[in-house]
């Protein structure tokens, strides 16, 4: 039992004797208790500096009352607080003449102005004229300090939230203070420029307009602007945003402050990536294939087309001549349509969100998966083939928070060593080892200083993260429920790196699976579906070399993936090319649509609504601010299309039918209506334990914090009756949700680690090519990849890396190549294009290690069952 | 009669070649370390506490109370501040380069005293002789057995490392001074929590001593702490190095028993400041570097002592005392002041930052030719919101002490010669052109 | 300059090492860069950073925080006048003046000829020679027309060559020292110091009782 005089303390505030959580700063204090302190430089997720002054309030001490900064001093049981008197009215007010003093009057062309911490205090407090006479600062109009950014030093108020967000919670201090006294900037070094994934934040979190982004410049005026609560679609963690939208065309994205997920940040590519909405590729209109050209055709031609060679396909090859593939970054509600279409209606069960260099589905399905907070406080973060800021990058920044902070012991098993490295307790580099076995010389008792002779992982979370794109689903999972097996009471929290793999999986999109994690064979199924798969279908990765081999009559894509996640671009190719019927579902064109016979445009992020699951299960909504291009139609009304055109009703009307079906047949979703979300403005996590029964139509934000986002009103549907609001398990005192603490303490491995571990390494041993150094092959994952996100948003498209091959100085003397150099990575007869060499101790010896930006041209390269063994040679 | 009767900081002052260690070691050099190494470092704090020595740097805190506030941890370290900027400081710049081991022996003194791990002596930038003769000092206390392991055979082991700055007034403030020390920016840090005695140099407790501090303590060392006491009056004991300067016929260092001399006698003795040049008379006097507020002449008996001077409104400070003569210009000394202010405001916090700037701005307008009369009521104002009631001892809106400076000389500049100020306004230039 | 090489390289990494955290080096080293350039150039911020551990932005935030780090390139001889109270009072102003004149070359600005940078500073701490200035940190004092004409003169003449050294403060200051006893040989030290001096007040208390 916790003692609450050791969490709260009382104080005095005005004269009112108000509690407080005790270590709290007076600022933040003072502001639960209703009184609301004014601040420029104090941010909430970030440590004061007390450095504006525009927080003095009076707080009595040995010598009387004094001025102190609120942000600065920790409220302190029984201490006296001033904050309306004629002395910190005096002060405040100095402190914003002083700040107006040299602030240019630009407001009228000034992106802030409207959404300007500085006006609106101004507006509140100020004076009404200007009594500074003197000529103001001048410097250069706005300078670029990276590609993104743009910094106008004459509106900075030197505040220091940027500067302090670059070091202390990117920890990449590229930007500082320069100079002194009234000529102190906010600079880059010289020639060089703020380049992290997490730049955006700071134009976010500046309480003026001293910096702006160059895509969002001039564009809006605040007032303009329309606003909905969403889910980022930049990758698998469900960053809370507000998408904004002026006149049918998306102006911003800004992050939201969710204690669960994101605590407001957001990564370049998440904030930028809603470009790629207003791209000239878009598909707006269904297109046939006709002879070498594309045609543009109306819905009917197309899914009449559709509906014919599927048919004949099912009717003459039978259920396993029909495959769908992708698919990750579309909502729960199109999935679901998608899969009840397939796995209810044509009885095809090759449907695979994943591409063979995934995860089992029966990790996620099976087993006990972490929230985002609770990798955060666990004690001890084992990363497996994870580099989290290359795969989800707020989630970096999340858990070097707490590993700086002590909270967590972060533990590494990479193929090179990542961002996180700094700060991590161990990282073991997986060399040119098997996988599995260096997996096994993990110790996490002796890391842990864990004493229990009978250690079963409690507080250990694994997170399975998917950095080597050559690491085959099977090799991957194999490893993990090995891990598994030793320390059953470990949670695992999967990385992927389409918005919605998670959810995708929830509902079915997995050979052998159906929705809410059902197995095919499984007796206990709730589903009544007429016509559903007889066996166990493909899965992503055999769709390929099934397609490749000529077996499949029709395919389906679901997005761009195929190319995107796999690596072996000439299997991808065959296989498109020799499938009878390629129909691509998707927004843009782009490579994959050039295989395609059929493309149908898919409505974009943005032009939809609906629910994404995040990594940790989290289900949140993803709002509508356009209506769709051109003729384009949401992911479950294209199924819904093709389901007509086949003669049958899916019954989908609008979202909510398919939840109501979800809820019905799925264990997973049990409990879930849109309705939850209205409660719950961060989601649930699935499957629900507990709701919050406070109800609020808007969710209030800090304006000081996140200039731009003061509130934001309920996205989901209105609830009619707050009292029939769904309800489940256990509410805890404060409401918060009920951890499940009391569960008993299962010691022993659920059934189907040990089902994994029976299924035999697949991997073939490559021969030793005669006196040739071979190298073992890691692509891995960057955050800038050829996806569809990066290359339709102006933003982000000039921001793709050159790929590079990194290899250790012994394996680069023995190759006899220099840093700098170019190489050719050889297999077989085939060889590569020319790729910069990069001499670092960050990978180990004897293997090599390339930016997977772009699939790889190379002969059996994405072969996930042959092992990734190559020649690397001076180019 | 006021003369410069006892020295002990300037006692090498007339021999040739004091930096050299010859020199130093025939004129009782070392002595005052080999007797504080014969006894426990707890008796050698005992003699600076009985000594009450006040601090040399300018806040004037007793040298043996901040040591005794140090707080306990394995690291700790000693940094002695050198970095003087004060304006018309020149004694620290003087000491370190006429008597660099004389600061050397005062500095593993105090090291010894504390227990520091390691001593750092942070010189000022500018002063290149001065970092060249300290760095020679330090190099020969290592070659005499001073300095390393085991010093002078005893247990007792210290490395002391030079540290140079590079010209930023505000690292004469102690906190700023361990963030350049640190390799950073010269932002003074907030107190609490940051008082160097319990969080430091890189985050363990740390004294901060001046340069003039240090170098007195061979002395105190030697000959205990009562026959320091013995000198001076009340709170102020021993002697203090004064800087005198401005329109004087002899400017220069004099090392006095505090208290037992004024303002009067150091400007006026014919054996100290020998009186104004050609025979003007005093228009004011700034008594204690520019962050103190100026004396009228009618102030000038008030002794030389540190609360003496307190009472009166003003401060001693860095003892550092500018006389200025009928000649001056008020407005452009307040200027000129106020412009040193704004280009030394290191710019952390608002206040300081813009005020200080926003006041140059102003009082270079008045000295030019176009100020007017509102201008006066701005500048009070002004100065209300970096000080609070423009009062003294100051209240402040700043982070550091060097925001309630600015204030010290326009406000006190208005106040004291307000007709100066508008004859200014009303003649459209400064008179004195 | 490119990067730190050989002796100076040595140089500055015996400069690291006197400090328990390196970033501490970053002033020191920007006065050792500006020994061998006269300012502080892009490529030695670089390498600054690489030795103290720190990032590029940093140390050009700390160096560009310091009147004595030069930003750009400077003349032979940074000559600093002093205006503040006490030299103002005895004609900084017109001392000023005078060297912008004769030295050719306004405040911030380097003379035709490239020997001679002129800036402004503030107090000296030379007040009792009134008005003054430095020449490369070397100062000079109770100067007058005349004696700003004959500093140029021995100046351009090469007369006090070996009295006025290059630039960086540090040029002439070298340690000789025994390497420093490590922080860890110092925390057990300081250790065992501070159990005797216990032991002894304890000692000393129980004595008394």
């Amino acid at each position: 039992m916790t003692d609450e005089s050791e969490a709260s303390l009382s104080f005095v505030l005005d004269g009112k004797t108000v509690t407080a959580h005790r270590g709290d700063p007076l600022i933040k204090a003072a502001e639960e208790a209703g009184t609301f302190i004014p601040r420029f430089c104090y941010h909430p997720r970030m440590k004061p500096v007390g450095m504006c002054r525009m927080c003095l309030v009076e707080v009595k001490g040995p010598r009387g009352f004094t001025l102190q900064p609120a942000c600065f001093i920790q409220v302190a049981p029984d201490m006296e607080v001033v904050t309306a008197s004629e002395v910190v009215k005096k002060a405040q007010d100095g402190v914003l003449e002083y700040l107006l003093a040299n602030h240019p009057l630009d407001c009228p062309v000034c992106d802030k102005g409207g959404e300007c911490p500085l006006q609106d205090q101004t507006l509140a407090h100020g004076p009404g004229e200007s009594r500074y006479v003197e000529e103001k600062r001048h410097f250069a109009k706005p300078i670029s300090i990276s590609d993104i950014i743009l910094l106008d030093r004459e509106r900075c108020i030197q505040c220091g939230r940027c500067t302090r967000f670059a070091s202390e919670v990117v920890g990449k201090p590229l930007i500082d203070f320069a100079g002194r006294g009234d000529h102190i900037e906010v600079a880059p070094a010289p020639g060089s420029s703020f380049d992290t994934y997490f730049s955006g934040n700071i134009i976010q979190i500046c309480p003026v307009g001293a910096l702006t982004s160059k895509s969002y410049r001039f564009r809006a005026r605040p007032w303009d602007l329309e606003q909905s609560e969403s889910t980022c679609a930049g990758c698998a963690l469900g960053c809370r945003v507000v998408v904004q939208s002026s006149q049918n065309e998306m102006t911003r994205l800004l992050g939201i402050d969710s204690d669960a997920v994101n605590h407001s940040w957001l990564c370049d590519k998440g904030r930028f990536g809603f470009e790629a909405t207003a791209s000239p590729n878009r598909v707006r209109a269904p297109h046939i294939r006709k002879g070498n050209n594309f045609v543009e055709v109306g819905w009917f031609e197309a899914l009449t087309k559709v509906a014919k060679t599927l048919t004949a396909a099912l009717e003459n090859a039978g259920a396993n001549a029909v495959a769908v593939l992708g698919g990750g970054t579309l909502t729960n509600e199109d999935v679901f349509a998608w899969m009840k279409l397939m796995k209810g209606y044509l009885g095809v069960d090759s449907c695979d969100v994943q591409m063979g260099n995934g995860v089992d589905p029966r990790l996620i399905l099976q087993g006990s998966v972490a929230t985002i907070n609770e990798v955060v406080d666990s004690r001890t973060v084992v990363l497996i083939d994870a580099d989290i800021e290359e795969e989800v990058p707020v989630l970096f920044l999340r858990l070097r928070e707490a590993a700086l902070a002590g909270r967590t012991r972060v533990v590494e098993v990479v193929d090179h060593l990542t961002s996180l490295s700094a700060v991590a307790s161990q990282t073991l580099l997986v060399g040119d080892l098997d996988f599995e076995k260096s997996l096994e010389t993990l110790n996490l008792e002796s890391l842990a200083g864990v004493t229990e002779p009978e250690f079963v992982g409690q507080g250990v979370v694994f997170v399975v993260g998917q950095s080597n794109v050559l690491r085959s689903q099977s090799e991957r999972s194999r490893a993990v429920a090995r891990l598994l097996r030793r320390y059953p009471k470990a949670k695992i929290l999967p990385v992927f790196s389409k918005s919605n793999t998670m959810g995708a999986m929830h509902l079915g999109m997995s050979p052998g699976f159906l929705p809410g994690g059902v197995e095919l064979d499984s007796a206990t199924s709730q589903i009544q579906w007429p016509n559903l798969p007889k066996s166990r279908g493909m899965s992503g990765h055999e769709i390929l070399q099934s397609a490749a081999q000529q077996d499949l009559e029709v395919l389906f894509l679901l997005g761009p993936d195929a190319l995107s996640e796999y690596p072996d671009r000439r299997l991808v190719e065959r296989a498109l090319e020799r499938s009878s019927l390629v129909v691509a579902v998707d927004s843009t064109f782009n490579e994959v649509t050039e295989f395609a016979d059929v493309v149908l445009p898919l409505a974009a992020f943005g032009e939809y609504i609906g629910t994404f699951t995040n990594i940790e299960g989290r289900i949140s909504p993803v709002g509508q601010k356009l209506v769709p291009l051109g003729v384009a139609q949401k992911g479950w009304e294209i199924a819904s299309e093709i389901a007509g055109s086949l003669g049958y009703d899916l019954g989908f009307e609008k979202e909510e039918d398919i939840w109501t079906e979800i809820a019905s047949v799925s264990p997973i979703h049990r409990g879930f209506s849109p309705k939850v979300l209205s409660k719950e403005f961060d989601g649930v996590v699935l499957p629900i334990k507990a709701v919050k029964v406070e109800i609020s139509n808007i969710r209030l934000l800090d304006p000081m914090a996140t200039p731009g986002i003061a509130s934001v009103a309920r996205h989901a549907p209105p609830v009619e009756e707050p009292s029939t609001i769904y309800e489940v398990g256990s509410l805890s005192k404060d409401g918060s949700e009920q951890l499940e603490q009391n569960v008993p303490l299962q010691i022993e491995a659920p059934k189907f680690i040990d089902e994994l571990l029976l299924e035999t390494s697949s991997i073939e041993a490559v021969a030793s090519d005669g006196e040739d150094l071979l190298l073992r092959l890691s692509l891995i994952r960057r955050l800038y990849a050829k996806s569809q996100m990066v290359i339709e948003s102006p933003t982000l498209s000039g921001l793709l890396p050159e790929p590079r091959l990194r290899i250790s100085p012994h394996t680069a003397s023995r190759i006899g190549i220099s840093h700098g150099e170019l190489a050719l990575i050889a297999r077989g007869e085939m060889q590569s294009g020319p790729i910069m060499t990069w001499v670092t101790d960050s990978v180990s010896d004897n293997v090599a290690v390339v930016d997977f930006v772009d699939s790889f041209d190379l002969e059996e390269l994405g072969q996930l069952e042959v092992e990734n063994l190559v020649k690397v040679v001076k180019a | 009669m006021p003369n410069e009767v006892e020295k002990i900081v300037l006692g090498r002052r007339d021999l040739p070649n004091s930096h050299e260690l010859d020199v130093y070691l025939n004129s009782g050099g070392y002595q005052g370390l080999r007797k504080a190494l014969s006894v426990n470092p707890e008796d050698v704090v005992a003699q600076v506490v009985e000594s009450n020595i006040l601090g040399r740097g300018g806040a004037g805190f007793e040298a043996g109370r901040k040591w005794s506030m140090l707080k306990k941890a394995t690291r700790r370290y000693l940094v002695v501040n050198g970095d003087e900027s004060e304006p018309a400081t020149f004694k620290d710049h003087f000491l370190i380069e006429n008597d660099p081991h004389q600061l050397v022996e005062g500095t593993i003194i105090a090291a010894y005293a504390i227990g520091a791990s390691r001593a750092f002596i942070f010189l000022r930038g500018e002063f290149a002789l001065g970092l060249e003769r300290v760095q020679s000092a330090i190099n020969a206390a290592y070659r005499i057995g001073a300095l390393g392991r085991n010093i002078f055979g005893s247990d007792f082991s210290l490395d002391v490392v030079l540290h140079p700055g590079a010209g930023a007034y505000i690292c004469g403030e102690e906190t700023a001074l361990l963030e350049s020390l640190e390799g950073k920016r010269g932002f003074p840090r907030i107190k609490p929590p940051y008082f160097p005695a319990v969080i430091g140099l890189y985050g363990e407790p740390t004294i901060v001593n001046n340069v003039e501090t240090v170098s007195n303590l061979p002395w105190i060392v030697t000959h205990g702490g009562s026959a320091f006491k013995a000198l001076g009056g009340g709170r102020s004991t021993g002697t203090r190095i004064f800087a005198l300067s401005g329109q004087v016929r002899n400017p220069g260092l004099y090392e006095l028993e505090m208290v037992k001399t004024s303002f009067r006698d150091l400007i006026f003795s014919q054996e100290l400041g020998g009186g104004l040049r050609d025979g003007r008379s005093l228009k004011a006097v700034i008594p204690g570097g520019v962050s103190a507020p100026w004396i009228a002449p009618d102030q000038i008996d008030l002794p030389l002592g540190q609360d003496e001077v307190a009472h009166a409104g003003s401060m001693l400070g860095s003892g550092s005392i500018i006389a200025m003569d009928d000649t001056t210009c008020m407005v452009r000394a307040a200027w000129r002041i106020s412009r040193f202010f704004m280009r030394e405001s290191c710019g952390q916090c608002t206040p300081c930052r813009e005020g200080s700037s926003w006041i140059e701005k102003v009082m270079a307008r008045i000295e030019g030719g176009a100020g007017r009369e509102e201008d006066l009521d701005l500048l009070m104002d002004l100065c209300d919101n970096i000080v609070p009631g423009v009062s003294w001892p100051p209240a402040q809106t700043t982070i550091c002490v060097l925001g309630p400076s600015i204030p010290s000389s326009v406000a006190v500049g208005i106040r004291m010669f307000r007709d100066e100020f508008l004859t200014h306004i009303k003649e459209g230039g400064c008179p004195f052109d | 300059m490119t990067r730190f090489e050989s002796d100076i390289l040595a140089e500055a990494l015996e400069i690291v090492k006197l400090y328990p955290e390196p970033r501490s080096a970053t002033i020191p080293l920007c006065h050792l860069a500006q020994s061998i350039d006269g300012y502080l150039a892009k490529d030695a911020i670089e390498h600054i950073a690489e030795l103290t551990e720190t990032t590029p932005a940093e140390v050009y935030g700390t160096a560009s925080f310091y009147d004595m780090i030069q930003l750009h390139p400077v003349g032979k001889y940074v000559v600093g006048v002093c205006t503040n109270i006490a030299c103002m009072l005895q004609g900084g102003y017109e001392l000023l003046e005078e060297v912008e004149s004769t030295f050719g070359a306004a405040i911030g600005e380097t003379s035709a000829d490239g020997l001679f940078t002129v800036e402004e500073v503030e107090c000296l701490a030379t007040c009792d020679r009134a008005p003054c200035l430095h020449v490369n940190y070397r100062y000079f004092g109770l100067l007058d027309s005349e004696g700003v004409r004959k500093l140029k003169e021995d100046l351009t003449t090469g007369k006090i060559e070996g009295e006025v050294p290059n630039h960086g403060v540090l040029s002439r200051v070298k340690r000789h020292a025994p390497e420093l006893i490590s922080m860890k040989e110092i925390d057990d030290l300081r250790t065992q110091e501070d159990k005797l001096k216990a032991d002894r007040a304890a000692g000393k208390g129980s004595g008394n009782a």
